[in-house]
C-alpha cells in the first residue's frame, strides 16, 4: 500500500516537470486551422521610387536598414497569417514550438498585443498549452507568422504543415486558405 | 513499538494517498489558458468620442503611383483613417477586412466616404505593392505611401504611433509598433471618433450614417 501510494505520488509529481521518458501518448489536438490569403510575389518584388505611376519593372528589393543575412524574401516577400484552436487533453502541459510549412521561407510563432492604442508584434519562443486546456490562435493574439510566402495563397486553396510540439512531437495538418 | 510503527506507518500512508489525491485533482482540473487578453477583449468594442479638431491635410502617392492631396473638408462627407503597413499579418488585414464590411454595410451611401490605409512602412511599401494589397480587400480603399519623410510628417500632424523596431529572433528585420484603431474625420474636416480595434463594422457602418446625417460638406 505505502509503495502504491508512492508511485501515484511519483507519476503526479511528473505532470508538467519532468521530461517523458518513453514516447507519450499524443494529447495534443489543432483545429479550425486557416490561413489568410497572401499577396502575389509579382507586386511584392516591385520596388522603387515613388511616383514610378505604375511601372511594372522588377528591381532587386533594396532596404535601407542594415539588417545583415535576413533573407530578403522573408524580410520583403508577402505574409501571412495562421490561425487554429489548439487542446490538449492530456495531465502534462504541452506547448507548440515550431511550424514548419514549405510555402514560405521563415515560419514563426508571434504575439499581437495592443496597449494604449497601440499594436505591438512580438515574436515567441512558444505557444504553452495547459494540461486539459485550450489555447486559440486568433486574430489580434497569437499567430503563426509566415515570411516570405512563396506561391500566392488565395481562398479555397489548402496547404500542409507540421506542426511541433515540446512533448507530442510532430503533427502533420492541412491548413485552409480564407477570407474571413 | 510495534503498534507505534503500525500507526505511523498508516499514518503516512493516508497522509500521501491524500497528497496523491490532490495532486491528482490539480493535474487533471482543467484550467484556464494562460494567454493574455487579446486586444478584442481588452478593449470595449465602442468608439471613441474626439473632442473635435481640424483634421491636418497632407500630400502623399496613393497606391496607383499618383500624387494624393487629402484635404478633410472637401471631397467626402466622412474619412476613414488608419495607420498600417503591408507586412503586418495580424492587425492590419483584420482592419482593412473592417474596412470592407463597413464598406458593404454602407452600401450605396459608402460612396460619401473615403477609405484611406497610409502605409507607416514607405520602405517596404511601394504604389505597386499597396495596390495588390488594398484592392485585395476593396477597390475604394485607397492606399497611400510617400517618402519616409512625408509619411513621417503625417504621422506627427496626426500625433499617431509609428515606431520601426529591429526585432531579435525574427526574420522580418523589423516590425512596426503603430496606432490601432481607425481616426473619423466628418465632412467638415473635423476629427470626430475613434473606431477602437476589433470593432464590429455594423457598428462602425451605424456611427458613419450618424455623422453623414448630420449633414456633410460645409
Amino acid at each position: 500500500m505505502l509503495l502504491a501510494s508512492l508511485l501515484l505520488i511519483t507519476a503526479a509529481g511528473c505532470a508538467g516537470v519532468a521530461p517523458a521518458s518513453k514516447a507519450p501518448a499524443v494529447t495534443v489536438k489543432a483545429e479550425k486551422i486557416w490561413a489568410r490569403p497572401s499577396a502575389t510575389m509579382s507586386a511584392m518584388k516591385a520596388s522603387g521610387s515613388m511616383g514610378m505611376h505604375g511601372s511594372t519593372e522588377a528591381k532587386s528589393p533594396a532596404m535601407g536598414s542594415a539588417t545583415g543575412s535576413m533573407s530578403a524574401e522573408a524580410m520583403m516577400g508577402p505574409t501571412s497569417a495562421i490561425y487554429m484552436l489548439l487542446s490538449n487533453s492530456g495531465k502534462e502541459a504541452d506547448a507548440l514550438v515550431a511550424v514548419k510549412a514549405d510555402v514560405s521561407e521563415k515560419v514563426e510563432l508571434h504575439q499581437t498585443t495592443i496597449s494604449n492604442d497601440v499594436m505591438r508584434m512580438e515574436p515567441v519562443e512558444k505557444i504553452e498549452i495547459p494540461a486539459g486546456g485550450q489555447v486559440e490562435l486568433k486574430k489580434g493574439g497569437l499567430h503563426v507568422m509566415l515570411l516570405g510566402v512563396k506561391q500566392q495563397l488565395k481562398a479555397g486553396d489548402t496547404f500542409k504543415a507540421t506542426l511541433v510540439f515540446s512533448r507530442a512531437g510532430e503533427i502533420p495538418v492541412e491548413v485552409e486558405v480564407r477570407d474571413p | 513499538m510495534k503498534t507505534w510503527w503500525k500507526w505511523g506507518a498508516l499514518l503516512a500512508v493516508l497522509l500521501l494517498a491524500a497528497l496523491a489525491g490532490w495532486r491528482i485533482w490539480e493535474v487533471g482540473r482543467v484550467r484556464m489558458p494562460a494567454q493574455p487578453l487579446t486586444p478584442a477583449e481588452q478593449l470595449r468594442a465602442e468608439p471613441q468620442v474626439l473632442n473635435p479638431y481640424s483634421a491636418p491635410p497632407f500630400a502623399l502617392t496613393d497606391h496607383t503611383g499618383k500624387p494624393y492631396s487629402f484635404t478633410p473638408a472637401e471631397g467626402s462627407d466622412a474619412t476613414l483613417l488608419f495607420f498600417g503597413y503591408t507586412f503586418c499579418p495580424d492587425v492590419c488585414p483584420v482592419t482593412m477586412i473592417e474596412y470592407r464590411d463597413i464598406i458593404k454595410e454602407l452600401g450605396s451611401e459608402a460612396n460619401r466616404v473615403r477609405f484611406l490605409f497610409v502605409s507607416v512602412d514607405p520602405e517596404r511599401d511601394t504604389p505597386e505593392r499597396l495596390k495588390e494589397y488594398t484592392e485585395r480587400f476593396n477597390p475604394a480603399i485607397i492606399g497611400l505611401t510617400g517618402e519616409p519623410a512625408q509619411v513621417e510628417a503625417v504621422v506627427k500632424a496626426y500625433g499617431v504611433v509609428a515606431e520601426k523596431r529591429a526585432v531579435s529572433g525574427s526574420s522580418a528585420g523589423y516590425l512596426i509598433d503603430h496606432t490601432a484603431s481607425i481616426l473619423v474625420i466628418d465632412g467638415k474636416g473635423r476629427a470626430v471618433m475613434k473606431f477602437p480595434f476589433g470593432m464590429d463594422p455594423k457598428d462602425s457602418a451605424r456611427h458613419i450614417r450618424e455623422i453623414l446625417k448630420k449633414g456633410g460638406r460645409s
